[in-house]
């Protein structure tokens, strides 16, 4: 009777933890529909919520062969990669200008030229877009926003500071000296940092590259089929040496010298940092996040180095699962096309647009500064423009600087190891922003030469 | 009466007489298999592919990570954190322990503080001394050096401080745990033998020296083990307090294998790398074990 009793209360044990993984919710789904899943999508409480179930109604009563799986996921650097590696990507993501380099190495992309061609929107693409997603003549990727760096100003702090004209607007520094000097101005006179530049997570060395481009950096060239890193430099040791100087001889940065892009925008949203890096179009996170009003923040162009005015390109870029089947990826297509992120414009389109524009407008986010544009395709830019136009709800004084897109040499990240560049560049100015001593042409020696022989030797041929 | 072992049978007859302990195993096993085991092989072997894990590359993996001009910075900055949890993690948890072991009023009370910290989740444990090394005056430190009228410093941006700071903030978190737990094997003391000392004429001192730390030696060594194993494996703390900097000066062998992962996707190498650690580990392990036999002989 013991061991009736043993064994069945066994059994029971495993039945109960048999039972625990075996409670999944089922899905049920035609299976002759075709199911693709859509990362990024808003939560219930986000203003952007209903808009996107009704797309997503509609998009499937338009295409009743396709059905529309929703998932939250933001890409993040350090979620990706567990996602991808177990087949957990959601068919159709979104990522930043910069990782999409490693992803296409790393194979979590699907191909999706024949897609593309099918659809009209691989020729419609410009060169400088089309070579962050292409790879050996294939794409991989479709640009959902192109952008440019630019100066970011906290309008409150420089009126404080009285860099203010006598119309209104600010004084904009125009060159590198001027932005040392103005941030100097605005420490002095309210006792908030100046201007910042993030140091860690690889954003140093990224936000690094205006300063130095502008100064005349070169990083590497390819010399018979061999990366060669070209940095070690005058150049290099100028713009080093001038963040050096930006702490020790003008004092404007912020004294915490490991800041990430969230510091830098808790602080500036805060009224607590004035100038930084930061594109024009992602604005919508300082101010549904941190609360800041967008009549306190106004864009200048980056600033003229010796060298010229170079800014980054960036941008946000839709890719494929590489598990997904070619109906998946078509049908990744027609959704990305019926929300209007393709290279065509229509009636159905163009009121879609005009109800996102119209609602970023009523929220408070900032419309109506002009982006850049992605496809070669006339009557869409022309609609994004009108629609800009229409909803503008900002004082465009404060950003017809920053548009002057025309006078930026405007350039894409490094072709190789951008990454592991970056990386190196952040330790370099760690060094200068925590050791007053620092030899900056050392450290620009040093980082030169662990670049080339750490990555730029040891790259692989599927890699160049 | 003299006990002969009985012969016992093998399957399927013994396996029958224990099937209710098999039964009640089974689900435990089965998740140490797929949960533990199955990783673990499946990381080794990683190690030896591409990161498309498709092609054999022998051990091409660990001849990229060790040649990485960062690996012997790391090494050495492991090393550090390791010596500095010896030297300010290890002594404080005995000394705690045995100055509690004298206490008679409140001792539940100092027991629970102690212990608190431990639930805390290393990450907010990690944010909150970061906010108290803040270098400007918003730091806790320097708000208290302010009121002494001293001028505020840099601490984690401080290349020759930023380890010991970090050891500092895990030590807070962990030592009042390890102090209960020698507690613990301080209450198993016989209290005849202090009872014996004290009328002998031995103080405090030496009733420590003699009879509680020879107790305490073998939990010393089990726990100072254990604390070079975990302080070797360091990602998170350095990760979310430093970045690793200032210029790699805290950067440890967990954080750059975390780097290969996830800054790079580099799956393979960070895999080489954590190999490499594992066998780091095992030989000092080994070498401890053997120095304390030699001790103890």
């Amino acid at each position: 009777m013991k061991k009736i009793l043993s064994f069945a209360l066994a059994a029971a044990v495993i039945m109960t933890a048999a039972g625990c993984g075996g409670t999944k919710t089922a899905v049920q789904t035609d299976p002759s529909k075709t199911v693709i899943t859509i990362a990024d999508w808003p939560s219930e409480e986000n203003k952007n919520y209903e808009t996107m179930q009704q797309y997503k109604a509609d998009f499937e009563a338009e295409n009743p062969d396709i059905s529309i799986e929703t998932s939250p996921y933001v890409y993040a650097t350090d979620t990706f990669l567990p996602k991808a590696m177990s087949g957990q990507l959601p068919t159709l993501y979104k990522t930043y200008y910069t990782e999409v380099e490693k992803i296409i190495n790393s194979g979590y992309a699907a191909d999706i030229t024949d897609m593309m061609k099918e659809m009209g929107m691989a020729d419609a693409l410009y060169d400088n877009i089309r070579d962050v997603v292409e790879k050996d003549g294939r794409i991989y990727g479709i640009p959902q926003q192109l952008y440019v760096q630019g100066l970011m100003c906290n309008i409150a702090l420089f009126k404080e500071a009285g860099l203010e004209n006598a119309d209104g607007t600010i004084q904009f520094p125009t060159t590198y000296e001027e932005l040392a000097n103005t941030a100097k101005i605005i420490k002095d006179k309210t006792g908030k940092a100046g201007f910042a530049i993030p140091t860690t997570t690889n954003q140093g060395g990224w936000h690094f590259m205006n300063i130095a481009w502008s100064f005349g950096v070169e990083f590497m060239k390819q010399e018979e089929g061999k990366w060669k890193a070209t940095f070690d430099t005058e150049e290099c040791i100028n713009a080093l040496q001038y963040v050096k100087d930006l702490k020790w001889k003008y004092d404007v940065l912020p004294s915490n010298a490991f800041l990430a892009m969230g510091d830098l925008e808790t602080q500036f949203s805060t009224d607590q940092l004035a100038m930084y890096f930061r594109p024009a179009d992602s604005t919508s996170t300082l101010i549904s996040t941190y609360g800041i009003s967008k009549d306190n923040i106004a864009y200048a162009r980056v600033p003229e180095g010796s060298a010229g005015r170079f800014a980054q390109m960036g941008g946000t870029v839709y890719m494929i699962s590489n598990s997904a089947t070619p109906e998946q990826i078509s049908a990744c297509g027609k959704w990305l096309d019926f929300i209007g992120q393709t290279a065509t414009v229509d009636a159905d389109k163009e009121e879609r647009m005009e109800s996102d524009c119209k609602k970023n407008s009523d929220n408070g986010y900032m419309v109506g500064i002009k982006s850049m544009p992605i496809w070669s395709t006339p009557e869409r830019n022309a609609t994004i423009e009108r629609l800009s136009e229409k909803y503008c709800n900002i004082d465009r004084r404060f950003v017809e600087d920053y548009e002057k897109y025309e006078t930026i040499t405007i350039t894409p990240e490094e072709p190789v190891k951008c990454q592991e560049l970056y990386s190196i560049l952040d330790s370099c100015i760690q060094s200068v922003l925590t050791n007053k001593d620092a030899d900056v042409a050392q450290l620009v020696h040093q980082a030169a030469s662990d670049f080339q022989t750490n990555y730029l030797d040891k790259i692989r041929d599927d890699e160049m | 009466m003299k006990y002969t072992a009985k012969k016992r049978k093998f399957l399927p007859g013994r396996f029958m007489q224990d099937v209710s302990a098999w039964v009640l195993i089974a689900p435990a096993l089965c998740a140490l298999m797929l949960i533990c085991w199955r990783p673990i092989f499946l990381g080794f072997k990683m190690a030896f592919f591409d990161n498309d894990g498709l092609k054999y590359v022998g051990l091409d993996n660990f001849k990229l990570v060790v040649s990485d001009v960062l690996f012997i910075k790391a090494l050495k900055n492991t090393t550090l954190y390791v010596v500095w949890s010896l030297i300010i993690g290890m002594g404080l948890p005995v000394v705690v322990a045995i100055l509690m072991n004298e206490l008679i009023h409140a001792t539940s009370l100092i027991k629970s503080s102690l212990y608190l910290p431990q639930i805390v989740p290393v990450i907010a444990v990690s944010l909150l001394w970061y906010f108290v090394y803040l270098p400007d005056g918003s730091g806790l430190l320097n708000s208290i050096l302010g009121l002494f009228g001293l001028s505020p410093r840099v601490w984690l941006q401080d290349a020759r401080l930023t380890i010991p700071l970090i050891i500092i903030s895990m030590t807070w978190r962990g030592f009042g745990f390890t102090s209960i737990l020698y507690l613990a094997s301080l209450q198993g003391i016989n209290r005849e033998l202090y009872e014996a000392a004290a009328i002998d004429g031995a103080g405090f001192l030496r009733r420590t020296v003699k009879i509680t730390i020879p107790h305490m030696y073998p939990m010393i060594m089990l726990f100072g083990i254990n604390q070079i194993k975990s302080v070797f494996n360091i990602m998170v703390e350095p990760l979310s307090m430093t970045g690793g900097g200032p210029d790699n000066a805290s950067l440890s062998l967990g954080l750059q294998s975390y780097r290969y992962a996830f800054q790079y996707f580099r799956m393979s190498e960070s895999v080489a790398l954590s190999i490499v650690m594992w066998f780091i580990i095992m030989g000092v392990t080994v070498i401890y074990i053997y120095a304390d036999k030699k001790l103890e002989q």
